[in-house]
């Protein structure tokens, strides 16, 4: 069930809402548990043991393992972490890197990474562990989060899992960040992810210098605002259920650097990886050398977080190319020029999400070859003219990508959001969303017209 | 105080009402305007045949709520009753039969049916493609610069006569307006996969062949190339009720008997794109319906061998 369906918005969910308001206050963890276990199951049957088991494991090792730092951690503690991680880390490696299954648990990247997270702070002493498993259940299972981030930390939700209001205006404030972030998903990245489709349908051989590169900058639009669209609406569901979720995304486009980019990206990944690899490895702090291996460990655990397919291999490798550049000299040499190193990055993160979105490296060189011509003659038939085309189609789509890439209309909202033109806003972005699923998700010749 | 707190939620208030008004119409005219939309109670709330409409034209108040493909169904309906009337009465009303057998020998045609031959790309200078999606592909990657396309995405023998899809001197016009600026020696008409799922067989059929007979009525002289409609790959054709190459194979047979031999052909390029079980060969294809840029030169090069020269009398 995603978000963006009319069986989730106006099935699941209002349904799961009264039952979660008309109850007690004291039992209503036990009810978003309930509800998140059952969404679970709508979507992936069985494997909602394994999500149940997981709670339930890690609820037991956070009990035995938990020591107040003034008391001073033994071998046990140590002990205990190990097996915990394993326990953790094993199913997400047989599932996602063994071969052995061809189906991913839904979610199990974001559960897993969270669950860890959990423990390692228990372990730290940083955290007292729960005491409650329908609380450590709430808190792993959320449905809003679960499938697809904000990775939120135990420390972050501990207060509100244990006392939360909602007041009217702070549930209307959640309805208001759901229908953004459904915008963002519905209105953009659906439509101008088509181009994408376009472009595999004609065939890489085939495309056109400057449609290679539309269509590169048209995949990194779709993923941007399919992710933040996502993570956005699921910070609207969680402050309607009285929760305050971490911000995943804040306009990474407007960067300028690789390493500034991914600072503004899925923030609550790099943060885990920074908190939970690269510090622990000692960061920075161990000298070049060791600086740079340890952004190496990072950067191949990332890219393997996202699949194991050797295109992610390719893509976490030039990140890391990037990155390290820009460390030894790169960013000296773009402080001087916001406009450069603006460009630098414009053009330089599109080619990494190519490299992201084709999994297969044959294809992937062949997608390389057209959008840098000069190495490699076409082995199809190209139509020089094929993204004047594409580009009459999808101007409009562009536009609007660009214009809400930059925090421009974020900030224009802040200030009519109070006003009746805000809630106008609101209501007829909800509206359109509203008709774009309507025309695709009933009728098949919306997206399957040939 | 309380009241006046939640009054602030506008959105959440505006949802709801929107949500509950556009559903009571959605299911008022759910056997009527809305009649065409199916709405599975169970995932759906009935406001999505409202949007639904308004992107079809179709509005509570619209008088017109039959789907432009239901009008062929009935017609095609009304055609089987007469056709049932004629069979009726050669049954029961008696002829002498003297005279029928007259009429079958007139029926016997003066020649033999033209056969096909191959042809060089010139032949297609006054050519014109009329079609769907797999047609407009077939006009940017088949390499056919001097020949006219009119075709669309998602355009279907529905829709054929009444959208402005054609361009002439920058102007979007209809196909019967385009059909009568000038005069073609050929017409290749692909269409039919957007079609399936919306309407009957029979109803497709009327509409098809209603327009084949628009074609001979504007464009007297042009040999006319009915086209089998391409087939699917076999992951689409086994997984999709709709869209299957059983499907494809009904209506291609169909069309297929529209073929007199004289100055209407039949010819089905699967054969050059599709493998020994009869669908589209999976490494033409990305998305499984349509060929890669790269590969439209086997259509081509069908089409070249299929071409049909006209006895000049």
């Amino acid at each position: 069930m995603v978000f963006s369906s009319f069986e989730f918005l106006f099935r699941f969910l209002p349904v799961f809402l009264i039952v979660y308001f008309i109850t007690p206050k004291k039992l209503r963890n036990a009810v978003l548990f309930a509800g998140s276990l059952i969404f679970y199951t709508i979507g992936e049957k069985w494997y909602v043991l394994l999500l149940a088991a997981s709670v339930l494991v890690n609820y037991l090792f956070g009990r035995f393992m938990y020591r107040r730092i003034d008391e001073g951690k033994g071998r046990r503690q140590k002990i205990l972490l190990i097996c915990a991680l394993l326990c953790n880390f094993g199913p997400l490696f047989f599932f996602k890197y063994s071969g052995l299954s061809d189906k991913l648990p839904l979610g199990i990247s974001f559960y897993t990474f969270q669950i860890a997270a959990y423990i390692i702070d228990v372990y730290r002493g940083k955290i007292p562990a729960e005491q409650s498993a329908i609380s450590l259940g709430t808190y792993l299972t959320m449905f809003p989060q679960l499938v697809a981030g904000p990775i939120v930390n135990y420390s972050e939700v501990r207060k509100n899992l244990s006392f939360r209001t909602v007041s009217p205006g702070r549930f209307e404030e959640g309805i208001r960040t759901l229908v953004l972030g459904l915008g963002a998903k519905v209105i953009v990245a659906d439509r101008i992810g088509m181009l994408w489709n376009n472009i595999g349908m004609i065939g890489y051989e085939s495309i056109s210098t400057p449609l290679a590169w539309m269509g590169a900058f048209a995949y990194s639009l779709e993923l941007y605002f399919d992710f933040a669209g996502y993570s956005m609406m699921a910070i609207g569901l969680g402050k309607m259920l009285g929760f305050e979720f971490p911000v995943n995304f804040r306009f990474p486009y407007i960067s300028k650097s690789v390493t500034e980019f991914w600072r503004r990206w899925h923030i609550t990944l790099g943060r885990w990886f920074r908190e939970y690899v690269y510090i622990p490895l000692g960061g920075n702090r161990k000298g070049r050398v060791r600086t740079f291996f340890n952004m190496f460990v990072v950067w191949s655990l990332t890219a393997l977080w996202h699949g194991s397919a050797v295109n992610f291999l390719i893509w976490g490798g030039m990140l890391l190319f990037f990155m390290t550049a820009e460390k030894l000299f790169l960013l000296k040499a773009l402080e001087k020029s916001r406009i450069l190193s603006h460009l630098y990055l414009i053009l330089v993160i599109p080619v990494t999400w190519v490299a992201f979105a084709i999994p297969d490296a044959g294809r992937l060189g062949v997608y390389f070859s057209r959008m840098f011509p000069f190495f490699a003659k076409p082995a199809g038939v190209v139509n020089q003219w094929d993204w004047l085309k594409y580009l009459q189609d999808c101007w409009q789509l562009f536009l609007l990508g660009i214009l809400f890439s930059t925090p421009l209309p974020n900030l224009i909202y802040n200030k009519i959001k109070r006003k009746a033109a805000g809630t106008a806003v609101v209501a007829v972005i909800l509206a359109i969303c509203i008709y774009y699923m309507a025309i695709s998700s009933n009728n098949p010749f919306m997206y399957f017209n040939f | 105080m309380a009241i006046k707190k939640i009054l602030k939620c506008k959105i959440t208030i505006l949802l709801l009402l929107g949500w509950f008004f556009l559903s009571l119409v959605g299911f008022w005219g759910k056997d009527t305007v809305y009649a065409r939309y199916k709405i599975n109670v169970k995932t759906t709330p009935y406001f999505v045949s409202v949007f639904e409409g308004v992107h079809d034209g179709v509005y509570p108040w619209s008088q017109n709520t039959v789907s432009s493909w239901e009008k062929w169904d009935e017609a095609a309906k009304v055609s089987e009753k007469e056709l049932m009337l004629e069979r009726w009465k050669e049954r029961y009303i008696t002829v002498p039969i003297r005279e029928a057998q007259d009429i079958q020998q007139e029926a016997v045609p003066e020649n033999e049916p033209l056969e096909f031959v191959t042809v060089d790309r010139d032949y297609f200078s006054d050519a014109i493609f009329i079609g769907d999606s797999r047609t407009v592909g077939l006009f940017e990657y088949g390499g056919l610069d001097d020949t006219t396309f009119y075709a669309t995405v998602g355009m279907n023998v529905y829709d054929l006569w009444n959208e402005a899809f054609c361009e002439i001197d920058g102007q979007k016009v209809t196909l019967e307006q385009a059909l009568t600026a000038r005069e073609y020696g050929k017409i290749y008409f692909q269409i039919g996969i957007n079609e399936m799922g919306r309407g009957t067989v029979d109803g497709f059929m009327e509409a098809y062949a209603a327009s084949v007979a628009r074609f001979r009525e504007l464009q007297p002289n042009a040999v006319i190339f009915v086209q089998g409609i391409m087939k699917v790959a076999k992951e689409k054709s086994d997984s999709d009720a709709i869209f299957n190459n059983a499907g494809i194979s009904e209506r291609n047979e169909r069309i297929a008997a529209l073929a007199d031999g004289v100055d209407i052909f039949y010819i089905d390029m699967n054969e050059a794109v599709c493998d020994e079980e009869g669908n589209l060969n999976a490494e033409l294809t990305f998305d499984n319906i349509h060929l890669f840029g790269s590969k439209y030169g086997a259509w081509v090069d069908f089409l070249l061998s299929h071409g049909i020269m006209k006895n000049e009398s």
